[in-house]
Parts: structure tokens; sequence; C-alpha cells
């Protein structure tokens, strides 16, 4: 089924469409959200939450732009929440990376992982999408373009931004962690 | 090549974006510079890390898990969207999320301020990343996803 007719059909509560759906889509947004989050039990949960969300309101979605690009929005729009809300969560990783630190032992890809999307979060959040969809997602500017409603040069420039503000940002942790 | 300049076009030169000119200044500064090698070696691994995240496993059960959600709720999407709570149910849910609420939010104030002065204050580097977060409202982010690019 193609996107036209599957979404006719969801819309129908066609059990059998809505399983296409999600058999069609959840690569994507998990990936997206991994992107994100940076924790793959996290991207799972934000899957569960973008289909219940694409469900609930697939009467809203006007044809205007292609299924793609609305459920990267929803994905997006959640993994933000998400963030949001793990934020007193992410007090507990300093606390954990400052342990590591102490120990002085060569840094594990679990810190290192928990650094790069402390990192990546802490970006500008129009940077931070650009840069996640980009590099995890490896979207063209033209498709981030459109998912996020700007101009491609507009998009270039944000991942442009996006890569010296990481770089500025790790080495502003390498540097304090090496005193 | 100093090093602020080489340490910004790291990423570039790892992914192999730099023309003949800068990759070799690059290397030039990194042959000669112990700190600059140090994070580049850090960088890499970042950057390998970026690259074995992407395309993850997803959870075989997780299709059937989400369709049976949907299937337990038994609505169409339009039956879903057309329903609507009582004004009484929602009269209630709203107090109840209005009193745990103010309780919640102060707790959590609590919370975060002495958690705070604890882990973020020795680590001014780390903690610098986590305060950026407080600087970013989500829902400018929303207003700037939902309005067209002038
Ligand atoms: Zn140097």
């Amino acid at each position: 089924m193609n996107d036209h007719d599957l979404i006719k059909a969801v819309k129908k509560g066609d059990e059998k469409a809505f399983h296409e759906l999600v058999e069609n889509y959840q690569q994507m947004i998990i990936g997206t959200a991994l992107g994100f989050v940076g924790n793959l039990d996290d991207a799972h949960d934000i899957t569960q939450d973008v289909f219940i969300e694409i469900y609930r309101s697939i009467n809203s979605f006007r044809a205007d732009s292609s299924l793609s690009t609305w459920i990267y929005r929803i994905t997006i729009t959640r993994s933000l929440n998400h963030i949001r809300r793990e934020k007193r969560h992410k007090d507990q990783i300093v606390v954990e990376t400052d342990i590591r630190e102490e120990t002085s032992d060569p840094l594990e890809d679990a810190d290192r992982k928990k650094i790069l999307h402390l990192a990546i979060s802490s970006l500008p959040k129009n940077q931070q999408i650009a840069f996640t969809l980009h590099n995890y997602e490896d979207l063209s500017y033209k498709q981030i373009a459109q998912i996020m409603q700007r101009s491609i040069s507009s998009v270039e420039s944000l991942i442009f931004r996006a890569r010296k503000n990481l770089q500025k940002k790790l080495w502003e942790w390498y540097k304090n962690s090496r005193v | 090549m100093n090093c602020s300049k080489t340490r910004l076009k790291l990423l570039d030169f790892i992914d192999g974006n730099l023309d003949q000119k800068n990759t070799a200044n690059v290397e030039k500064h990194l042959s000669g510079c112990d700190v600059c090698r140090g994070f580049f070696t850090e960088l890499q691994q970042f950057n390998i890390l970026m690259h074995t995240e992407k395309k993850p496993n997803v959870n075989p059960f997780l299709s059937n898990r989400i369709v049976e959600t949907m299937v337990l709720q038994s609505d169409t999407p339009s039956q879903l969207h057309r329903r609507h709570f009582s004004k009484l149910t929602a009269a209630a849910a709203i107090a109840v999320l209005v009193v745990a609420g103010i309780f919640g939010g102060l707790e959590i104030g609590n919370r975060i301020t002495s958690g705070l002065s604890s882990s973020q204050a020795d680590h001014p580097e780390i903690s610098s990343l986590v305060n950026e977060l407080n600087h970013e409202p989500l829902e400018q982010m929303l207003f700037n996803l939902n309005t067209p690019a002038q």
C-alpha cells in the first residue's frame, strides 16, 4: 500500500493498515529519537508515543506535506519533550561522569555517549534538530528544510554552526577533564 | 595554524571535508601539538560512536506491542477524535492536576536546587551544558517549527 492508501485505511480504523504503517516507519522514528536522546530504551518508548499520536491525530493530517515529514515533526517534538522531562535525570549523569573522571580510567563508550548527547542536547534547539536529522538520519538539506519549514541555506548554516559549537563544547569538556 | 583554529577544523578533518591545503595545515599542527592531538583522538572516538548509533536494532516485538496498545483502545481514529471527557470529569481532572502541579513543582524545585549545589558547582564544564538547556524554551522551538521561514 502506498502512503496515501495507508492513511485512508488507517483513518477508517483498519488494523492491518496501521500495522503496516508501524512496520514502514518504526526504524525511521527510532533512529531519529535515538539521535536526540542517545538511549535505545527511551527511543523505543518515544516511538510508541509517536505511533499513538499518529493514530490519534491521523484525521488532522493534511496531504500538503508528506507522511514522513509529518512523522518526523511529531518525533522531534516528542524527543525534545522527553529531553526536557529527563533533565533532572541528566543531573544524575553529571554525577556519574564526575565519578569516572575522578578514577581517571579511560572513558568508556557508555560515558562517552552520555557526554556526546549532553553536548548535542545543549545546542540551540534548531541547530540540534538540523544536526540530528543530518547526522543520524542522513537526511539531505532539502529534506531537513521541509521538515523544519526553513530555507535550504538556513539549514546549511544551522548544521555548520552546530558542528562548530559541538567541537567547542567537547573541547571544553576535554580540557576540563584533563585537569 | 594555531590551536584554536585547528580544533575548529577537526570534525571536518575527520570527515575528510577539508581541502588539501587545510588538511596539510591540520596534519602539521597535530604532529607538533600533544594537546590538540589528544583532543583529536577523543573526537575520533565520538565520531565513531555517532556512526555506530545510526540505524539501531528495532525491538522485534515493538510493532506488535504498539498495535496491541491501539487495539485495546478499540476506537477508530475518528471515534477517538470525537470522544470527550464529560465536563465534570474534566473539571475534576484539572483540579487534581493543579494541586499536584503546585506540590510537585515545589518538590522538584527543591530537589533541583539541592542537586545543582552538590554536582554542578564542582564541574562547571558539564554544568554549563546542562544549564544551557534552560535557555532554550521548547515553546519557542515549536513556534519556529510551525512558522514557515520568511
Ligand atoms: Zn594545538
